[in-house]
């Protein structure tokens, strides 16, 4: 069993554009789940019983069916309801809505973990609401926030690659195109695990630098991490 | 609008699907938990090589998508060793492997949970080692690890739908095939997500009460 440098050398485009593909992806859908994420856990924090149990359902719905199954469902059933999405888009959406129900619990847990005196102090104290948020709440959140987005930005990376299968031309479905032409599984497969190894390796220690380069300047306090 | 009747007439296949399912992920924890407790046992070894195998393994499965393991243990290594599996065999066989990872996780943290004085109390007593591991320290990392446990086995349950992408005949492959007779694909995979729902809910409502019951007697 030889290892045939040749066929990544020549294909090396496809993995580039493929690479391209996931990141984008990942950077569109995963501020969009934050974004929209945040949303449901002021709603769960703030609003009344209706919409807390609409976002509850929503949150549990999306923990509890698997990722694959919500891209199938989508995929299949807009075009039901008449509308076309290309499979790129289908995908945005999925992994958008997905990322929403998990990075609401962090932002939630997030919000929770502050005591309420904290506010409260800040506010005797005479500070503005603005002050209060951005100088005693924002930081502690953040402290609590990170290293969790973190975990689950690297899950959501990875879900990706199901994105695959419902033909959005990402990483995965750029070597399986690869492997159609070259009949090369292992040298393609091999490649393309140390492309999202390395993309992952890269953001984690980009967070562990981020919270090195911020915990003195915000005085974040340690929280615990979530295991993902 | 949704039609029910021709997808609801092969509910049995569904079931047995769901049995797949349930199956496989149960073969992948099982296997996990060894796989587990191997590279537990090799983080603690003494030769450092051993150590950053371990560690490597560990980071590779964390940092790379389940579906690029499953191809890799499908389609990569037959080419390697020349043994060619079954996509049952290599389906259980890449879960464990990724679960393995995890579950070593879990274990350390069981362990450290346990504080030190516990094994000194138990020294104190004048219990032998023997009776120090199976009366003293492993109930406590039982109870430690089972919440996470869990939760590991309903990740498994969710990341066995990857499965069918290598013909594995789990729910998620049952919903595709029923759909291509019935041309009904919402409705099959509605019914897949409910068995899903039903399944999961379940499994993270346990393990959400083990982990009370842990807070409750800690306290």
């Amino acid at each position: 069993m030889s290892f045939d440098l040749a066929i990544i050398t020549d294909n090396w485009q496809y993995f580039a554009l493929g690479l391209a593909k996931t990141v984008l992806i990942c950077a569109i859908s995963l501020p969009l789940g934050f974004a929209l994420g945040s949303l449901i856990a002021i709603i769960r924090l703030r609003a009344g019983p209706i919409l807390n149990a609409v976002a509850l359902t929503y949150i549990e719905l999306i923990r509890n069916i698997p990722f694959l199954v919500q891209v199938f469902l989508l995929f299949f059933a807009l075009p039901f309801a008449g509308i076309r999405l290309s499979p790129m888009t289908a995908g945005i959406i999925a992994l958008s809505s997905y990322a929403a129900a998990y990075f609401s619990e962090i932002v939630r847990g997030g919000i929770l973990s502050i005591p309420p005196g904290q506010g409260e102090a800040a506010r005797a104290l005479g500070l503005a609401y603005g002050q209060t948020f951005r100088k005693v709440l924002f930081p502690q959140v953040i402290g609590y926030v990170l290293p969790a987005a973190t975990n689950l930005t690297i899950t959501l990376i990875k879900e990706s690659a199901a994105l695959s299968i419902i033909t959005v031309g990402e990483l995965t479905y750029m070597s399986q195109d690869v492997i159609g032409r070259t009949f090369a599984p292992v040298e393609v497969f091999t490649l393309i695990a140390l492309i999202y190894w390395g993309l992952n390796s890269l953001l984690a220690q980009f967070a562990a630098w981020l919270e090195n380069v911020l915990q003195p300047q915000m005085g974040l306090t340690r929280a615990p991490t979530r295991s993902s | 609008m949704l039609h029910f009747d021709k997808t609801f007439a092969q509910f049995d296949q569904f079931l047995l699907g769901a049995g797949v399912t349930l199956f496989v992920s149960l073969l992948g924890a099982i296997f996990g938990l060894a796989v587990g407790l191997l590279l537990f046992f090799m983080r603690e070894a003494r030769w450092k090589p051993v150590r950053l195998l371990a560690r490597l393994y560990i980071s590779f499965v964390r940092g790379t998508p389940l579906l690029v393991q499953i191809f890799l243990v499908y389609y990569a290594l037959p080419g390697l060793t020349g043994i060619d599996l079954r996509p049952f065999t290599a389906g259980v066989l890449a879960l464990s492997l990724n679960s393995g990872a995890f579950a070593a996780e879990i274990i350390r943290g069981g362990l450290t949970r346990v504080s030190h004085g516990q094994y000194e109390a138990a020294d104190a007593l004048g219990l032998p080692r023997f009776v120090t591991w199976f009366k003293v320290i492993l109930p406590q990392v039982v109870r430690f690890i089972l919440p996470p446990l869990v939760n590991e086995f309903t990740l498994l349950v969710k990341a066995s739908t990857l499965l069918s992408v290598i013909t594995v005949v789990d729910l998620t492959r049952t919903a595709q095939n029923i759909m291509n007779t019935t041309y009904r694909p919402v409705e099959a995979f509605i019914i897949a997500a409910a068995l899903y729902f039903v399944m999961l809910f379940v499994l993270s409502t346990l393990a959400r009460q083990l982990e009370k019951r842990n807070r409750v007697q800690r306290s």
